[in-house]
């Protein structure tokens, strides 16, 4: 199954089993039935529960917000990611801060649907990695699935389990792509699903290299970089024998620290990759944490990879050198390997 | 305008908690015509067996070989609508659906490689499936020099064909013996996959059977079926095919055996049994003492005849099914995969697979789960 | 009729009048939390539309909320602990002037960004086949802000029952309407389909009229709907910061709403409720008092 088949099927589910469950968006409706896909056919088989929205983000955000606040379970798609910052306000100053400023007395259970990332050549503003600008709010939770999660259940959990607001990440590279069955044996990886208390809704995925007993590097990335992480690694074992462990997150914020931790002590060495701009990224409060926690008989090296800083340009051979790539990450595991 | 060139056959649940299930046996060949409602393979899974019937009319291509594992509601073949489609998108399909299974044969690291090079071994020999690492071809290596030297004098015939029995039991020594009297082969060991049978026996030493795979001196060594269970002479047979091991037919003088017979490997007939004109006896059966086949009869792989098994002409007997003593079948008669047919009993009506029947005339008194208990 | 009427909205604008008055001489003693927005002059707007909701009626206000607040609840205690950043505060101390949720209350800081939240409210009741309307009090000022008018454009594609209420009292903090606001009010929400009626009083009997035949038309024809009141603002935008001169301000006290209800009750009855309201406040600053700081556990 592909990974816009996946969520496109779980929102059917959700549609049909709660009535509570409402899909906002622009130009959700069939035929057309969103900009990537995901929202085909909710409209024809729930007519009276999709509602298609000017082009007014601020106001889809908003308007989740109260029908939530009111006990509904809405689902709002924010035609590309990029246009998230539009909705900022709503999202900061409202949809999250609602439940803290008024000391609980209600819950915003809202499901912000963005299609992120480049490497599609839609250019500066169609592409961008965006959802770390929210890396600072209280009270959001950042889902990412990768396409070794099952990323429909990950969204059923957001808008049925969780009853705070999501922002639901979704690489827009990542559409088309078969998921991939962690329970089917594997020819080069194995693979085990992480989650404790703090990261039950949203495993994060740990692969590593089969039958090999000691792991030489942690590698964490989430959504779309996971399937350059896992070619680096590939690679990395197959022209070098450094065994790498990809840690695949899915709970982007808050950061599933204890379970990554536990990884990442046990090796000592970590490269943490993004799409998202570097310069005060994911990674930096991913690291920051790291390295508070280690041992002191116990380092953790770590070393980051994201994007330039710089505007995502819309040519591909130009896009390749702004984002990160496999031949990035094998060459900073291969150095991390030889330097630690 | 779209017509659809084909339906998919789904793995249908058998049992309420399985997720897969294994193919034993194809009924019918890729290309075949099959018509609705006719079966086209036989499935098991740990709980449970069953016939998958053909929910459509059309041609068929599967996507799995038998002995494979499919998994529940995926696809396992398709229905084409006509020969024309199938030619077109069979292949296409096949590569969409197919299992990416882990044994599609080893894989090297770069460094694995080169050592392995430097060093002048086949690196295909090292592992089955895999990844092969510079570790690996070091203990292979190592492996290898340390079980040359375990291994005791192994005695090779110069003129006669070298051959090492799989098995090291009772049925093992009939095997030997058989060979014994006949001129053709030598037999210089056993092979046997317990470590508490390995030593000597009958004059001759009893190997482990890993070395098979490292062992350079019995590389090339033919291989005779000394084993009598039926999933362990499935096993054997596999095997050896993945190591590309000649799989001897052994054949008491005493067998009467017609030319027109065709027989394929790693069988054994014993004194006495007698196959008539243009029977097919396919690989690692074994036809017991006087058992009789008569003409244009055939008799699936790793099925056993046990002594004085009599059939009728135009016979058919599934993978995997065993004749009691003194098992009398009808002309005729199909006899589906991994059957047991009681001792003395009379078959006169077709058996399922699986079936488990006795008596005269021959009832089905039950089913059997796993066709290797 | 009319004198109980009358006596009836005099009851919660006197409230709110001595509340806000209470509340200017606590912030001069530095009892208050942070900053407060006096809703003097403009109460009658409050308690003419709130006077016909219901308790499953929403009202969404903004940073001028207190009035809203008390003609909706009528809870001075929980609002001036609130006030006082105390435990017993309607939200516990978290949230302070702007920033008050009491089941169907809200009020947000930021203005303009809760206008598409109510369409969202608006929509739920629809969906549900509620006879429930929401209500949203906005300013002049707050016009200038975009997202207002992406919430006035679905309010009437979805057809919901929603009520904006836009006081204009003509000036936003310190800057007069003339230097802040082009063309008409009005003809806003107009040009999204919203009907839309427009009051220029600051008689609470008459806002209560006109008001009550807008919701009931409401209830039936599930329709959002724009209320304009030409108001005006008595005292400062919060504390020392107004810039107008006292003439102006003398001038507009002659519409003051409180005299103008007063006009209309014995004397007996003014001084008798004016005394309760009193009442109300001084107990609610007694249990202020009393009330301590609740706890709060975090990491830094």
């Amino acid at each position: 199954m592909k990974y816009v088949e996946s969520l496109n099927q779980a929102l059917h589910r959700l549609l049909d089993k709660d009535s509570r469950v409402l899909l906002l968006g622009e130009d959700v409706l069939d035929p057309y039935g969103g900009a990537f896909k995901v929202s085909k056919g909710l409209s024809t088989a729930f007519p009276d529960r999709v509602f298609t929205m000017p082009i007014s983000e601020a106001a889809i955000v908003g308007m989740g917000t109260g029908l939530a606040m009111r006990g509904m379970r809405p689902v709002v798609e924010i035609m590309f990611g990029d246009f998230i910052l539009l909705a900022a306000d709503q999202i900061v100053n409202s949809a999250t801060k609602f439940p803290l400023m008024f000391n609980s007395k209600i819950s915003v259970p809202l499901v912000i649907r963005v299609p992120m990332g480049g490497r599609r050549g839609y250019g500066p503003t169609h592409s961008q990695t965006l959802e770390t600008f929210f890396m600072n709010t209280p009270n959001l939770d950042i889902i990412a699935p990768s396409h070794l999660h099952d990323p429909g259940q990950l969204l059923e959990n957001a808008v049925l389990a969780s009853d705070g607001v999501t922002l639901f990440v979704e690489n827009k590279s990542l559409y088309a792509q078969e998921l991939m069955d962690i329970n089917q044996p594997h020819a080069i990886f194995e693979f085990q699903k992480l989650g404790g208390s703090e990261d039950l809704l949203y495993p994060t995925i740990k692969v590593s290299i089969r039958d090999v007993e000691k792991q030489d590097i942690v590698l964490i990335a989430y959504g779309g970089m996971s399937p350059f992480v896992l070619q680096a690694a590939e690679k990395a074992f197959f022209e070098e024998e450094i065994a790498v462990t990809c840690l695949l997150v899915s709970q982007v914020k808050p950061l599933p620290m204890g379970t990554l931790r536990r990884v990442c002590a046990s090796v000592g060495k970590v490269l943490i990759v993004e799409e998202s701009l570097k310069y005060g990224g994911w990674g930096a409060e991913l690291s920051a944490q790291l390295h508070q926690s280690q041992a002191k008989n116990s380092p953790i090296h770590i070393r980051r990879i994201g994007a330039s800083e710089f505007v995502i340009p819309s040519s591909k051979e130009l896009e390749e050198k702004m984002l990160p790539q496999v031949q990035d990450i094998y060459q900073a595991t291969k150095d991390l390997f030889n330097e630690c | 305008m779209s017509v659809e060139k084909f339906k998919l056959a789904i793995t249908p649940q058998l049992g309420v908690n399985d997720q897969s299930a294994v193919v034993i046996v194809w009924y019918i060949k890729d290309g075949q015509e099959v018509k609705r409602g006719q079966p086209i393979c036989g499935l098991e899974t740990s709980k449970a067996a069953m016939d998958v019937e053909a929910e459509f009319d059309g041609v068929f291509k599967s996507f799995v070989s038998s002995m494979e594992s499919v998994d529940i509601n995926q696809p396992l073949g398709a229905f084409f609508i006509d020969k024309l489609s199938y030619e077109e998108l069979a292949d296409d399909l096949v590569k969409k659906f197919q299992k990416k299974t882990t044994n599609e044969g080893p894989q090297a690291t770069a460094k694995a490689a080169r050592l392995a090079q430097e060093l002048g071994v086949d690196i295909s020999i090292i592992k089955l499936s895999g990844i092969i690492r510079e570790k690996d071809v070091r203990d292979f290596l190592q492996l290898s020099r340390a079980s040359a030297e375990d291994i005791p004098p192994l005695t090779f015939h110069p003129t006669l064909k070298n051959v090492a029995i799989y098995g090291s039991g009772r049925g093992a020594y009939t095997v030997f013996e058989n060979i014994k009297i006949g001129n053709e082969y030598h037999v210089v060991c056993y092979l046997d996959d317990d470590d508490s049978q390995v030593g000597e026996k009958d004059g001759i030493p009893v190997l482990h059977s890993r070395v098979l795979g490292s062992e350079t001196k019995l590389r090339g060594i033919r291989i005779a079926i000394g084993v009598s269970d039926a999933g362990a002479r499935r096993r054997i047979h596999t095997r050896c095919k993945e190591l590309e091991l000649e799989l001897i037919n052994v054949i008491h003088p005493n067998a009467w055996i017609s030319p027109s017979v065709k027989i394929g490997c790693g069988n054994h007939i014993k004194a006495g049994a007698l196959i008539d004109t243009r029977t097919v006896i396919c690989d690692a059966c074994i036809i017991d003492n006087n058992s009789t086949i008569p003409h244009d009869n055939f008799i699936g792989s790793y099925s056993h005849l046990a002594p004085n098994a009599t059939l009728g002409s135009n016979v058919l007997i599934g993978e995997g099914t065993i004749l009691g003593i003194g098992a009398s079948v009808a002309t005729g008669i199909k006899i589906g995969a991994n059957c047991i047919i009681g001792v003395g009993s009379a078959v006169t009506k077709d058996v399922e697979n699986y079936s488990i029947v006795e008596g005269v005339p021959a009832r089905v008194v039950g089913r059997r789960l796993n066709a290797s208990h | 009729m009319l004198v109980n009427l009358s006596e009836e909205l005099y009851r919660k604008v006197i409230l709110i009048r001595l509340f806000e008055e209470r509340v200017l001489t606590l912030f001069s003693q530095g009892k208050l939390s942070g900053t407060t927005h006096a809703y003097i002059g403009q109460e009658a707007n409050a308690v003419g539309v709130i006077s016909h909701l219901r308790e499953e009626d929403t009202v969404f206000s903004n940073h001028r909320c207190h009035g809203h607040y008390l003609a909706k609840t009528g809870d001075a205690v929980g609002l001036l602990a609130e006030l006082m950043g105390k435990e017993t505060g309607i939200c516990s101390g978290l949230g302070g002037s702007q920033h008050i949720c009491n089941r169907n209350f809200f009020s947000n800081g930021i203005q303009g960004s809760y206008m598409p939240i109510v369409v969202g409210m608006a929509l739920t009741e629809k969906l549900r086949n509620t006879s429930a309307v929401v209500t949203a009090f906005i300013g002049d000022g707050t016009l200038g802000q975009g997202v207002v008018y992406e919430a006035f454009n679905i309010a009437s594609l979805y057809q919901v029952p929603l009520l904006v209420v836009i006081e204009n009292n003509r000036i936003a903090q310190t800057t007069p309407i003339e230097l802040n606001l082009a063309g008409s009010i009005a003809a806003r929400t107009q040009a999204f389909g919203i009907a839309t009626t427009e009051l220029d009083t600051t008689d609470a009997e008459v806002i209560f009229d006109c008001a009550g035949e807008i919701i009931a038309n409401m209830r039936e024809d599930r329709r959002p709907h724009a209320l304009i009141i030409n108001s005006q603002r008595l005292g400062p935008h919060s504390k020392g910061d107004d810039t107008r001169t006292e003439e102006a301000i003398a001038d507009m006290r002659r519409l003051d709403p409180v005299p103008l209800l007063e006009a209309r009750l014995t004397n007996q009855a003014r001084e008798q409720l004016r005394a309760e309201a009193n009442e109300i406040i001084s107990q609610a600053e007694f249990l202020a008092n009393q009330s301590g700081v609740r706890s709060l556990e975090m990491a830094k």
